[in-house]
């Protein structure tokens, strides 16, 4: 007698609904789409499919361990039980805390957590609790700048604006391949579904990017083969060329705008013709996108990580709100709208009188700022190396610092030299052979959740409940009860005072109250989901927009610096060989970030190392052929890799695929057998590396050499 | 000791300078014991007359109230001077006991640099060593020319084999990692370096250096290319990679001596120009120039020193400068590197006793690292003495060596010496190490002493030779270091009532020689000597009581080995081995012997360097090893670990040297320390504005190991990334007796160097290249508490 259950995936924004089946044993048999889903309708991607290998993974860890020898070599662990395990890690934190003070405890939050209602307000009560400055997440090497990008356009980190593809009649989109990431900072569900349906009615829909990535065919449309990293001067000249060629739709600046003078000031340099090298695109193409999308009846835009995870992703956020802004398209059907959803987290993350005096400070590694409580992860290695208050103990949760940021080797150094690190997780990683003690997770199916992570971005707003589709297997505890008995036996404020049962839904409870919801009711609906109204026009300026005087700010005085860095990036840019390799990040299906690396069934066999792709152009330029031995090397770092030859790169653009590098991975067993490289060695870091505006770090768009290169 | 009087009262002497490897002629003029003036010795065949402050400040040293005159104990009641014969007696027991107790390991040595240029020492340290029997030794050779050594015994054969450069004769002077200016060469006996370097561009040469400052030399080199520290090793590479990949390349004289050049080749392979300009910061079309240039030139030299050897890939370093004037041809060439034949054959000598050095026959304690020619590297003193276990050192003699201030991490070894059971100190200064010994033994002042460059006639650029009797003889109770070594000796061979005469009888014979007597002797075997009807006699003596730091070891077993040799080494002998060699010298010479010598006070020229590979190659298989299996191995790690600049805010500390100082020593002279401060930071304008720091202000240092305070020296003469200071600073600790050094301390570079630091293959320590982090000085109140330290 099999049985099944609804539930939904927690790895990527679309959340898709899912079918759990369970044997008699509530074992899980296997993960389907939930094609009844009323807004997921059966779609679901092979992460979502594969979770099962991650749920039954031999290596997944069972119970909490401690590190038995120096972290010199590799890690011996030995069993030991939660009691224990958290009394000796409250100990020793208590005793840190004493001798070096709040911030000699720092945390590393990947994105896992951000799939994870209960766990990531656990994470928030313990740290707050903490009084710690030192955290880290992996925002800050994909996202970060939009949250600096919203916070000084629209007054708050948490109102981003999503196209809206079903009524859009043009649609800009940079630095994104939903085909394979299925997009982010958008929750919508079968992506490709929609843009190929937008273009069905009628909508031009363009792609930027070096790539001439899947999701751009025939039923969706077509790519401006860009630069990588020069997105910033092609918003610059559509701006521009559209307040010279089409003018901006001046009584919504008039009446929602300030500072337009200085949007003005900054693309005044940047005709279609001024960044045509920079760019490589044609200025007439250049011209006509900027006449097209500002005479469609409605145009929409967005943008992700390619464009992030530049070196000006703020700037890019700001131009990229600009083009909507400025053509009238903000809060306009098929235009950009914001997702409300269940709660207005637009709110949330309101900051106001923003100013480099009240959010910048002054610290050992140069002047920095938090970003929604982060630091910049390019200083993480540096603030236990070279810091005169250094990091002592380490909290990693749901993450892999050391291969998904750049500076592996130093952060090796950095992790070696921690008195203690703990991690929670659900598999001994790459990061996790460093810790002192290993905390075993649950995963997806075995924690009640809902689906919060596309809160305020979700294109057809829904909230989804689920119940453990199984019950956590061994000792695995989700991650507000690790927490939450670590903050009791530190004497913290904790779910577990009193005697009462603790109900870590408490929180989420009076949040789904604006929505006259509570966890019960969707408990009782039917697939445990509520589709909630559409996605609506006209409470953008008057309610969700939070800056004080209700204008969006098209010039923040914050950016002045990096303005004036940004015209100086450009004649950089200018003055660069023609030749410059600049290397690009890549995903693909057999992947997700440094994680799905532990699972035989994407190990297939093109899919077992990661090569370096280059155009057959450069790779003729330089004598290569396809699987050649190379190396690839630039002033931050070297690594051995093969040739693939990619007529879809834009010649000047490599690309590797990131999350590789598990040579030392004990842990992995699969994954150690098919170890791949970590170009993340060749991403610069420490002061410097990062925007300053946002602190996300710089990792596309990276100068390197390739050379033919055997030992 | 009269040599020449000018005026009734007023007497003239010839000597030369003892202080550096320059070696240059000094005229000393003096009157009733008082020295009136020092100057050079426009005679000196090698020196021409160049004389730096230093030779000057002899005097100082002479007249310095400070410098020890008799034995000091510490007692309870602070230090006392005691009589020879206690002393000795006193560090017998105790020594003798600590060896009983614990092990023979459990007595450590250590060598300072002015031991090298001290002849009596030298000849009397080999018995003091094999009388100690121990294998815990050091000395400033491991942070110092160690790699060289080891690049020396793995390519020719021969541990203190140097190629030296033909400077007087060459058309390229390539200088990477050195100041020849400031440091008046090294490895490289060159006095009067910067006239031989103008008369190399005169003549239409050119002089490229290398190095992460513009140095004194870099100021009048035709080309200076800034270098991050610590990659040396990945230029050098690069240009054999150009060289070898442009058919520049030519064996030269060479050419049947060769092997493994193709292994050599596929080593270079490894580094393109490219990446090279990457790693190193030097441009891509200066690499691809250079490799060009130098190979094209039709005598050339390539040089390197304290910053290269002191540095990560140290060893690598020191193979690939030699390989790289091997395959453009231009080993043994005049006007390239080539081989010295001093009178006194060190090299030569020790060869013949089966002694070319040894390489990781054992590894030190506490950190596994290799053992060379029978010493630990000094990066690991400290903590063969701080851990416990057996094997433990337990106590130290220490002569002419300041390692508190002079080797890496010097605040640990001040603990570490704090913590001995015993320590001897042999040094004529109470100063910063010899504060923690039990008894100081001061030797005679070199004015006091006679002068034989034993090891630097085989570095120097010519074939020179000189001997300076003592300008004055000590007052009747001082004793030379050799007497001093001798009778240290003695002690720890009185280990029973029959060791004890032995003991007795060889330290009365060696007495009865003297220094000089032993000089005289091994003058005459030399290439140049009048002969030794005796050259049985002596080579059995040698055997026994030896003279190189060589035959230490296997001492019994190099006697029977020369022995046995002796037919062969009679006939090589007579027929003169060496006579194709010096007979076709273009300058006459007498038959030398000691005698001989003093009657040439300004020293006998023996000519240019002579090409003699030959005789010069000490294999097995009498082949040069471009491609030695040690460094190929290491040469992985290069590979693995490319020094590439990564973040650009960490701060690359290298040294500096200053012609006004000599190592850690002479800081008590009051005439080469006075006028501008020189103990401060040298950092480029670049990283000087990015960290919001102006010129003068006072800073913080910090590295892994510790941090000093100093003020701060803004200037574009350094790369960005880089900071320099000098070495040998650090006077400010109680308990010394320098008033002179105290009163203008500097803080001590090795205070932030770190002892982890090493290179990988030989435990060398890397003192160029050490990251800091730089920042303006909290307080005055604050800073006060880095100078503190562990006094006794």
């Amino acid at each position: 007698m099999t049985k099944t259950h609804h539930t939904f995936c927690r790895v990527c924004e679309p959340s898709c609904a899912l079918i759990a089946e369970l044997d008699e044993n509530n074992r899980l048999i296997k993960l389907a789409p939930d094609r009844q889903h009323p807004v997921s309708r059966g779609f679901a991607c092979h992460k979502g499919i594969h979770y099962q290998a991650i749920h039954q993974d031999p290596d997944r860890l069972n119970v909490p361990m401690k590190r038995s020898n120096s972290k010199a070599e590799a890690g011996h662990f030995v069993e030991l039980d939660w009691d224990q395990a958290i009394a000796d890690i409250a100990h020793k934190l208590q005793s840190i805390r004493q001798q070096y003070g709040n911030d000699a405890i720092a945390g590393y939050i990947g994105n896992p957590t951000a799939f994870n209602a209960l766990g990531s307000q656990a994470i928030g009560s313990l740290f707050t609790q903490l009084g710690t400055r030192r955290l880290f997440n992996s925002g800050t090497q994909d996202c970060s700048n939009k949250f600096a990008g919203a916070e000084a356009v629209f007054g708050t980190s948490t109102l981003h604006p999503i196209p809206d593809l079903s009524r859009t009649r043009y649609a800009l989109i940079f630095g994104e391949n939903p085909k394979v990431s299925h997009m982010s900072f958008v929750s919508m569900a079968n992506p490709m579904a929609q843009l190929k349906n937008a273009r069905s009615n009628g909508a031009t829909i363009r792609f930027i990017n070096p790539r001439r990535i899947e999701s751009a065919t025939a039923a969706t449309g077509d790519v401006l083969q860009i630069k990588p990293d020069t997105d910033l001067y092609l918003m610059a000249a559509l701006l521009h060329e559209i307040d010279q060629q089409v003018g901006f739709d001046e009584s919504v600046l008039a009446e929602h705008g300030k500072h337009i003078a200085g949007l003005r000031a900054f693309i005044a340099p940047y005709s279609a013709q001024s960044v045509a090298d920079v760019t490589g695109l044609d200025a007439a193409l250049i011209r006509q996108t900027a006449i097209e999308f500002a005479r469609a009846e409605s145009a929409c835009v967005h943008m992700s990580t390619g464009v992030n995870m530049g070196r000006q992703g703020t700037l890019c956020y700001w131009l990229l709100q600009m083009l909507s802004f400025v053509t009238g398209n903000l809060d306009k059907p098929g235009g950009n709208l914001y997702g409300l959803g269940f709660y207005p987290a637009a709110k949330a993350g309101a900051m106001h009188n923003l100013s480099a005096d009240s959010i910048f400070f002054q610290s050992e590694h140069g002047e920095l700022r938090t970003i929604r409580g982060a630091l910049p992860g390019n200083l993480l290695a540096d603030m236990i190396l070279r810091d005169s208050n250094p990091i002592r103990a380490l909290f990693i949760i749901a993450g892999n610092p050391l291969l998904s940021m750049a500076g592996e080797q130093q952060l090796r150094e950095a992790f070696g030299q921690l008195e203690l690190i703990i991690v929670l997780d659900l598999v001994r990683n790459a990061s996790a052979e460093y810790a002192d003690y290993l905390l075993p997770c649950t995963d997806m199916l075995e924690r009640p959740d809902i689906n919060i992570c596309g809160l305020g971005m979700q294109y057809q707003p829904y909230v989804q409940y689920t119940e453990a589709v199984v019950p956590p297997a061994a000792e695995r505890k989700p991650e507000w009860w690790i927490l939450g008995k670590l903050e009791q036996a530190m004497g913290l404020h904790s779910l577990f005072d009193g005697d009462h049962q603790p109900n870590p839904f408490g929180r989420l409870n009076r949040m789904l109250r604006y929505s006259d919801l509570d966890i019960d009711q969707l408990k009782a609906a039917p697939g445990q989901s509520i589709t909630l109204p559409d996605n609506g026009t006209g409470r953008f300026y008057s309610d969700w927009l939070q800056t004080e005087d209700k204008k969006v700010d098209c010039c923040p005085a914050l950016f002045k610096e990096a303005i004036a860095q940004a015209h100086r990036l450009f004649q950089e840019l200018n003055s660069e060989p023609t030749n410059q390799l600049k290397l690009i990040s890549l995903r693909t299906n057999y992947m997700q970030n440094s994680w799905y690396h532990n699972m035989t069934e994407l190990k297939r066999e093109q899919q077992q190392e990661n090569p370096l792709h280059m155009s057959p152009q450069d790779a003729a330029q330089r004598q290569l052929t396809e699987g050649q031995p190379i190396r690839v090397f630039n002033q931050w770092g070297h690594l051995q890799a093969r040739v693939k030859i990619d007529d879809t790169l834009r010649p000047g653009t490599v690309a590797m695929t990131h999350g590789w590098g598990n040579q030392h991975s004990a842990g992995l067993h699969v994954a150690q057998q098919y170890p791949g490289i970590n170009v993340n060695q060749l991403l610069p870091t420490g002061p410097g590396s990062f925007e300053k505006l946002s602190n996300q770090a710089h990792m596309t768009g990276i100068n390197v050499e390739v050379e033919a290169y055997s030992r | 000791m009269v040599i020449a009087t000018r005026q009734t009262g007023t007497q003239t002497h010839y000597r030369t300078c003892n202080l550096c490897e320059a070696s240059c002629g000094l005229v000393i003029e003096h009157r009733n014991g008082h020295i009136l003036s020092i100057k050079g010795d426009a005679k000196d065949p090698l020196s021409e007359g160049h004389i730096c402050p230093k030779g000057v400040a002899l005097q100082d040293l002479q007249n310095d109230p400070d410098r020890l005159r008799k034995p000091l104990k510490k007692t309870a009641h602070g230090w006392q001077e005691i009589g020879w014969q206690q002393a000795f007696d006193e560090i017998g027991n105790n020594l003798r006991r600590i060896q009983q107790q614990y092990s023979k390991d459990a007595v450590g040595l250590y060598l300072g640099n002015p031991t090298a240029h001290n002849h009596g020492a030298l000849l009397m340290l080999a018995p003091l060593i094999r009388a100690l029997h121990t294998r815990s030794r050091f000395s400033a050779t491991s942070c110092d020319q160690l790699p060289h050594m080891l690049a020396c015994k793995e390519m020719f054969g021969h541990f203190a084999n140097f190629p030296i450069p033909d400077i007087d004769r060459t058309d390229y002077f390539l200088c990477l990692g050195a100041n020849p200016l400031a440091s008046n060469g090294s490895v490289m006996t060159a006095p009067n370096i910067k006239t031989r370097l103008q008369r190399l561009q005169k003549r239409g040469g050119r002089f490229v250096v290398l190095d992460p400052r513009k140095t004194e030399s870099a100021t009048i080199a035709d080309e200076h290319h800034f270098i991050r520290p610590g990659t040396d090793a990945v230029l050098l590479l690069a240009l054999l990679h150009v060289i070898f990949r442009d058919h520049l390349n030519s064996d030269g004289v060479a050419r049947s001596y060769l092997k493994n050049l193709d292994q050599l080749q596929q080593a270079a392979r490894q580094i393109s120009p490219p990446l090279a300009a990457a790693i190193t910061g030097v441009d891509q079309e200066a690499i691809e120039r250079l490799a060009r240039e130098f190979a094209r030139a039709p005598r050339a030299i390539a040089y390197g020193r304290v910053g290269v050897s002191t540095s990560q890939f140290s060893s690598i370093n020191a193979w690939l400068i030699y390989a790289l004037n091997i395959v453009t041809g231009n080993l043994d060439k005049a006007g390239g590197l080539m081989f010295t034949l001093p009178a006194i054959d060190l090299v030569g000598l020790a060869a013949l006793a089966g002694e070319t050095g040894s390489f990781d026959r054992w590894r030190s304690r506490v950190r596994g690292l290799p053992e060379f020619a029978g010493e630990l590297p000094v990066a690991t003193m400290a903590e063969e003495i701080l851990t416990p276990g057996h094997g433990q050192i337990k106590a130290m003699i220490t002569h002419a060596g300041n390692p508190v201030l002079s080797v890496p991490n010097g605040t640990l070894l001040e603990q570490a010496l704090h913590q001995l059971d015993y320590m001897v100190s042999i040094d004529i200064y109470l100063n910063e190490t010899t504060k923690h010994a039990d008894i100081i033994l001061p030797p005679t002042g070199p004015l006091e002493h006679g002068h034989y460059e034993l090891g630097l006639h085989s570095v120097a650029i010519r074939n020179t030779v000189k001997y300076s009797p003592p300008l004055w003889q000590p007052s009747g109770n001082s004793l030379h270091d050799w007497q001093i070594l001798a009778h240290l000796t003695a002690q720890l061979e009185s280990t029973s009532l029959i060791k004890t005469l032995a003991a007795k009888s060889r330290l009365a014979l060696i007495e009865r020689l003297t220094d000089e007597g032993m000089l005289d002797w091994l003058i005459k075997l030399g290439p140049y000597g009048k002969g030794l009807p005796g050259v049985y006699q002596l080579l059995q003596w040698l055997g026994k009581n030896t003279l190189t730091n060589a035959l230490k070891a296997k001492a019994a077993r190099s006697a029977r080995a020369v022995t046995h040799r002796l037919p062969a080494l009679n006939k090589a002998l007579q027929s003169s081995a060496y006579g194709n060699l010096t007979d076709d010298s273009p300058i006459p010479f007498p038959k030398l012997d000691l005698r001989e010598l003093k009657q040439h006070p300004h020293g006998v020229d023996l000519g240019p360097l002579h090409p003699m590979l030959t005789h010069r190659i000490f294999t097995r298989d009498k082949k040069v090893d471009l491609a030695p299996p040690l460094f190929m191995q290491d040469l992985q790690r290069l590979l693995a670990n490319l020094p590439l600049p990564g973040a650009a805010h960490e701060l690359l500390l290298i040294g500096r040297r200053h012609l006004r100082c000599n190592n850690s020593w002479m800081h008590n002279s009051r005439r080469l320390i006075k006028g501008k401060n020189r103990c401060d930071l040298m950092m480029s304008t670049v990283d000087a504005q990015r960290l919001g720091l102006q010129d003068g202000a006072t800073v913080t240092v910090a590295s892994a190991t510790g941090k000093v305070v100093l003020p701060l020296w803004v200037s574009d003469d350094i790369m960005p990334g880089v900071v320099s200071m000098p070495h040998g600073w650090g006077h400010h600790r109680q308990g010394t007796n320098l008033a002179n050094a105290s009163r203008k301390a500097g803080v001590s570079m090795n205070d932030i160097t770190d002892h982890k630091l090493v290179d990988g293959l030989t435990g060398m320590a890397v003192i160029n290249g050490v990251p800091v982090r730089v920042q303006r000085a909290p307080s005055p109140a604050t800073t006060k508490q880095t100078h503190a330290t562990v006094s006794p």
